[in-house]
């Protein structure tokens, strides 16, 4: 085990797939999607797509700043003994030596659609003034107040590698002795921007997503929080590890992945290179497919270069792209099939793309998974790699 | 305690269009701060294409990074920390959205991801080192410092410092208030081998930061009306020889101490 693995004492996720890490393994295990047809109306009319919506959401109790994303950190944090973990190492470190790292890529911005829709003589309505709702950090600060941390508090936004970079920034605040627990979060809800953004880029494909598929044809868009509370590997050892996270920049396109790769293999050797394990160590490796026509074939050619022997799957046609959250949330996804055995499928995908058809899960597997990789790349050329050990059971 | 050298400076404001620009303004106390919310950066690094297509906020942070790593230090790991990112970009995608949802421009969306401005400057200095974006609030310039801080004491490359803020647009600027324009970047490096750079040293606390103003009065403005302002007592620190301190909160109960040491 590298000196540089951290401890992820405990974690969570909500996500269309279900609420909590039980309805995670068993739609995962049943190769269940949670993609529903498109029924968001914020906007008006709903595009014709299908969309990760999580179930039930507007029947929760309502939190004191009530938004669509702030309902979703509250449920994530009623979940599996989450809140009661962090609450418990709150008490035992002190509130100010846990340190908390948020990655979104929106924010509460359904909140700033909501105040645009219904602007008062060119002024935010005033029930939608509080600054919380209209700016990045906003959840953070929130949920801050929420849990009590008040150590370093940061909110990352790199667009859809966010969360999976927060476990990197946290892994390094743990290391540094800067805190002695880091809540690292990530959460993004469904909003008019994200719907009709990607529409406008023709990334919207008009049936369920259908990652590496030969046919696919764009994105599902989804919605997610995901929790994990890092410590120190003294502190929690039988726990699963976070043994490295690699990052790296295309410097390429804002929007368009590297056509050879390379920002994302940076980020794989420079997670292997972290972790100090060849790659014929990892037993799965959960991919950021996200059905688009560009990135799913560049990545299906590095998996197949880099990677030839590695289980490989990308769970976005069961969750959707959850987009800033999806880093956390495929984090969880992957630790959850290291402590099930159960390796997920990509769900949607008939016709694989024939780099990686040896390889890609299109069904669920069971499988001894000892360590995984998660790959998040968003716009902007941001690369992110995690390295993952399941714990001792 | 993390150790760095402050290898190079950028600064973008009103009527300042470079650091050494503003250097010279500070040093001569006739003159005042100058008036408007819009300052003017080139952003020459950009191709031609990208310099047009860029929104203001994106050749703002680029700008001041481009400053502060000349001299062929372009392949070095960045943070860029906007508290409010492109607020004018987000006004004009909010109103579409709110009117005609299906005519919202796909390069206004494209530039609408808070890293929009680290994207274009690994690409401009064809880094492929990782960057990252933050947005840690109003008082989030100490959060940025310290991600920083932790990079450059890694010991690998150097590492870029971007702090911007444009002056806030439309409706969102009632709650997310930015009077003008201000960019700032700090290029950060080993102790070892920068013996005439400023030093800073910083180190992490419980407690309360104090929040200390600009030396010079005239600053007051920028560093009470835009977030990545809030960097200017630390530049003047970086400028004025001997030793001050100052600190910059981090969460509600830690905050960032730095130590910062300049040669005469």
């Amino acid at each position: 085990m590298p000196e540089s693995a951290v401890a992820i004492a405990s974690y969570t996720a909500v996500s269309a797939l279900g609420s909590g890490n039980a309805a995670h393994r068993d739609a995962l295990r049943a190769g269940r999607s949670g993609l529903i047809a498109n029924d968001y109306t914020a906007a008006g009319v709903p595009l014709p797509c299908w969309i990760g919506r999580v179930a039930g959401l507007e029947d929760d109790l309502p939190p004191d700043v009530d938004t669509r994303l702030h309902r979703l950190l509250a449920r994530a944090l009623r979940q599996d003994q989450l809140g009661e973990d962090l609450a418990r190492t709150l008490a035992d470190c002190g509130a100010a030596r846990v340190a908390l790292v948020l990655g979104t890529s929106t924010a509460n911005i359904e909140q700033s659609e909501q105040a645009y829709r219904r602007l008062d003589d060119g002024h935010l309505p005033a029930d939608l003034r509080d600054p919380r709702l209209h700016h990045l950090h906003g959840p953070a600060e929130w949920l801050s107040a929420q849990t009590g941390i008040a150590g370093p508090t940061f909110t990352i936004s790199t667009a859809c590698s966010a969360s999976a970079k927060a476990f990197g920034l946290g892994a390094r605040l743990l290391r540094a002795g800067i805190a002695d627990a880091v809540l690292v979060v990530g959460a993004d809800s469904l909003c008019a921007s994200t719907l009709h953004g990607f529409n406008s880029l023709e990334l919207v494909d008009a049936s369920p997503c259908r990652p590496f598929d030969l046919q696919r044809a764009g994105l599902s868009i989804g919605e997610a929080a995901a929790m994990a509370l890092l410590r120190h590997v003294d502190d929690a050892p039988l726990a699963a590890r976070l043994l490295a996270c690699g990052e790296s920049s295309d410097a390429y396109h804002l929007s368009a992945p590297h056509p050879q790769g390379i920002g994302a293999e940076k980020a794989l050797r420079a997670a292997l290179r972290e972790c100090d394990l060849p790659p014929d160590a990892f037993d799965y490796v959960n991919l950021h497919g996200t059905a688009s026509r560009q990135n799913d074939v560049i990545e299906a050619a590095l998996i197949a270069r880099l990677l030839p022997r590695v289980l490989a799957s990308s769970t976005k046609g069961a969750t959707g792209h959850t987009l800033g959250a999806a880093g956390a949330l495929e984090a969880v996804i992957t630790l959850l099939a290291m402590d099930s055995g159960c390796a997920p499928g990509t769900t949607g995908c008939i016709a694989p793309e024939p780099a990686i058809a040896a390889q890609l899960l299109r069904s669920p597997r069971s499988a001894t998974l000892r360590h995984a990789l998660s790959f998040s790349f968003g716009f902007g050329g941001s690369n992110a790699c995690l390295a993952l050990a399941c714990g001792a059971s | 305690m993390f150790v760095a050298r402050v290898l190079g400076f950028g600064l973008c404001a009103p009527g300042l269009r470079d650091f050494p620009t503003f250097v010279r303004w500070l040093r001569d106390a006739s003159q005042l701060l100058p008036a408007g919310r819009s300052a003017q950066p080139s952003a020459a690094g950009l191709a031609p294409t990208e310099r047009r297509r860029a929104p203001h906020a994106v050749r703002l942070a680029v700008d001041v990074a481009s400053q502060a790593t000349t001299n062929g230090r372009g392949a070095v790991g960045a943070v860029f920390c906007s508290a409010f990112g492109d607020m004018a970009n987000t006004d004009v995608i909010l109103t579409t959205l709110a009117h005609a949802p299906l005519e919202i421009s796909p390069i206004r969306f494209t530039h609408s991801v808070h890293n929009a401005a680290a994207g274009h400057w690994s690409i401009m200095a064809v880094s492929h080192a990782p960057t990252t974006a933050l947005a840690c609030g109003r008082e989030g310039v100490g959060a940025a410092m310290l991600t920083a801080l932790l990079e450059a004491d890694r010991g690998h490359e150097p590492q870029l410092l971007v702090c911007s803020d444009a002056a806030d647009a439309g409706a969102l600027g009632d709650a997310a208030c930015c009077d003008s324009d201000f960019a700032v970047a700090l290029l950060l490096g080993a102790e070892h081998g920068n013996p005439g750079a400023p030093l800073l040293r910083g180190a992490v606390r419980m407690g309360q930061a104090q929040a200390a103003p600009p030396r010079d009065a005239r600053l007051r403005p920028w560093w009470e009306g835009n977030p990545a302002a809030r960097l200017l007592p630390l530049i003047e620190g970086c400028l004025q020889a001997g030793q001050q301190g100052f600190t910059l909160p981090l969460g509600s109960g830690t905050l960032l101490a730095i130590d910062c040491e300049a040669p005469n």
